[in-house]
């Protein structure tokens, strides 16, 4: 819309649009050129697109979180969660659909005459005993479909730092049932852990300046590894209040790993 | 679709977004993945991929809003920790920070999802046309709306910008 004699300033969309380079209601070249002239415009202007600018400086505060930090690097990453997925079975869909048609039956056998309705309702108690059973069985897990389910695939997740010391620190907060803990003394120049939580787990994994702190629940099942570079000497490993182990990486053979079950005691 | 190349481009950018409208840096990058996910599974037929990326992506947070509870109590149990590898600097310049990292996140979330969108989508460089097509309205309003709640944020966050006449 170009400006009338009665309303000769830009509207605030318009200024928007200008601002961020669009072509809005109004021409680019006839908003640039009314800026040109009018001040109280011009002024409007820089005043949206400063306070936009202050706005934006305030957001930025909450990016202490570098993406890397959580997202995996490759998509591959992505590709096996996409493989870790539970498949839709087909078979509860189509009990949906027989018990549909049975329900329509049973409707239009009130029409029906008296020996005919008798065998009709027969017919539909005996689907429906059949529908009934593959609904169940939907709703307790139990499997339906033809193939079973794909197993789901454990979710994994990375965390790479930098020990800032020659040893480094690996705390576990309590034992589980399940689940290992697996040291591995690499030539890679970063230490990395890496977590492998079955679906629907989510233990915090909280990194120090000097090693790493796993917060798993007593009733976990998670299991974790830990890559370790040839630059840190030792490891102070502690599972829940048990004492401290410390390993040397001197001790380890190239490409070694130890395994330590964690619903051990040592 | 190039989900890989799609991938590279634009996880971080979708990561930052989703971090600034939930607060909750899991439930963000679990929704990134999630959003990826989907993009291969469902193969949609748009134009602005980028555009349908950011708002599964936001459905995914908003659907999910229960970590972020989870995330919070966790950061208030453990003030001292700071989470994946910050290295903890000055005690009183951290607790301001933080300071203003929270009140930066309250100003927002007293905005309603569709603005929180809008002008965060702002804030990653989409147009107001772009961002209307993600939030389902009329590209004609979307410079009200914008006004609006960055008028909003401004005035929680006693945002006063001077012009000289």
């Amino acid at each position: 819309m170009i400006p009338s004699a009665g309303a000769p300033h830009l509207s605030d969309d318009d200024l928007l649009l200008h601002l961020e380079g669009s072509a809005g209601a109004l021409l680019p070249s006839l908003a640039a050129a009314h800026l040109g002239s009018c001040e109280e415009c011009g002024r409007r202007a820089e005043w949206i697109r400063r306070r936009a600018g202050a706005l934006d400086a305030r957001l930025a505060e909450l990016d202490w979180m570098p993406p890397e930090a959580l997202l995996p690097r490759s998509f591959a990453e992505v590709r096996r969660r996409q493989a870790a997925r539970p498949r839709v079975r087909p078979a509860a869909l189509s009990g949906l659909r027989r018990a549909a048609v049975i329900v329509a039956v049973l409707l239009s056998a009130a029409l029906l005459v008296q020996p005919v309705r008798a065998w009709v309702l027969d017919w539909a108690g005996a689907r429906w005993e059949e529908v009934e059973g593959m609904l169940g069985a939907k709703r307790s897990g139990g499997a339906v479909a033809p193939t079973p389910p794909a197993p789901a695939e454990p979710q994994q997740t990375e965390y790479r730092f930098t020990p800032e010391g020659s040893e480094l620190r690996l705390e576990v907060a309590s034992p589980q049932p399940r689940g290992t803990l697996t040291v591995w003394v690499t030539g890679e120049p970063g230490a990395v852990l890496e977590v492998i939580e079955p679906g629907g787990e989510r233990e915090p994994v909280w990194v120090l300046p000097d090693g790493v702190e796993i917060r798993n629940s007593p009733s976990g099942t998670g299991s974790y590894r830990l890559s370790v570079p040839r630059t840190v000497r030792l490891v102070r490993l502690r599972i829940g209040d048990e004492p401290s182990a410390m390993l040397r990486t001197s001790d380890f053979r190239p490409g070694e790993q130890r395994i330590f079950p964690l619903r051990e005691r040592r | 679709v190039d989900a890989e190349r799609l991938y590279r481009e634009h996880a971080p950018g979708l990561f930052r977004y989703l971090f600034r409208f939930c607060g909750d840096p899991e439930l963000a990058a679990d929704a990134v993945q999630e959003t990826f996910l989907r993009l291969v599974e469902r193969k949609p037929d748009e134009d602005q991929l980028r555009g349908w990326l950011f708002r599964v992506g936001t459905n995914l947070v908003m659907e999910r809003g229960r970590t972020q509870r989870r995330r919070l109590r966790l950061l208030e149990e453990n003030p001292g920790r700071v989470p994946y590898g910050d290295v903890p600097g000055d005690p009183a310049e951290e607790l301001e920070r933080k300071e203003r990292q929270r009140e930066v996140q309250e100003a927002l979330a007293r905005l309603s999802p569709r603005d929180r969108m809008a002008l965060l989508m702002r804030a990653e460089g989409f147009t107001q046309r772009e961002i209307a097509e993600a939030v389902d309205m009329n590209p004609k309003g979307m410079g009200s709306v914008l006004s609006r709640a960055q008028a909003k944020l401004a005035a929680v966050l006693r945002i006063n910008v001077e012009v000289e006449p």
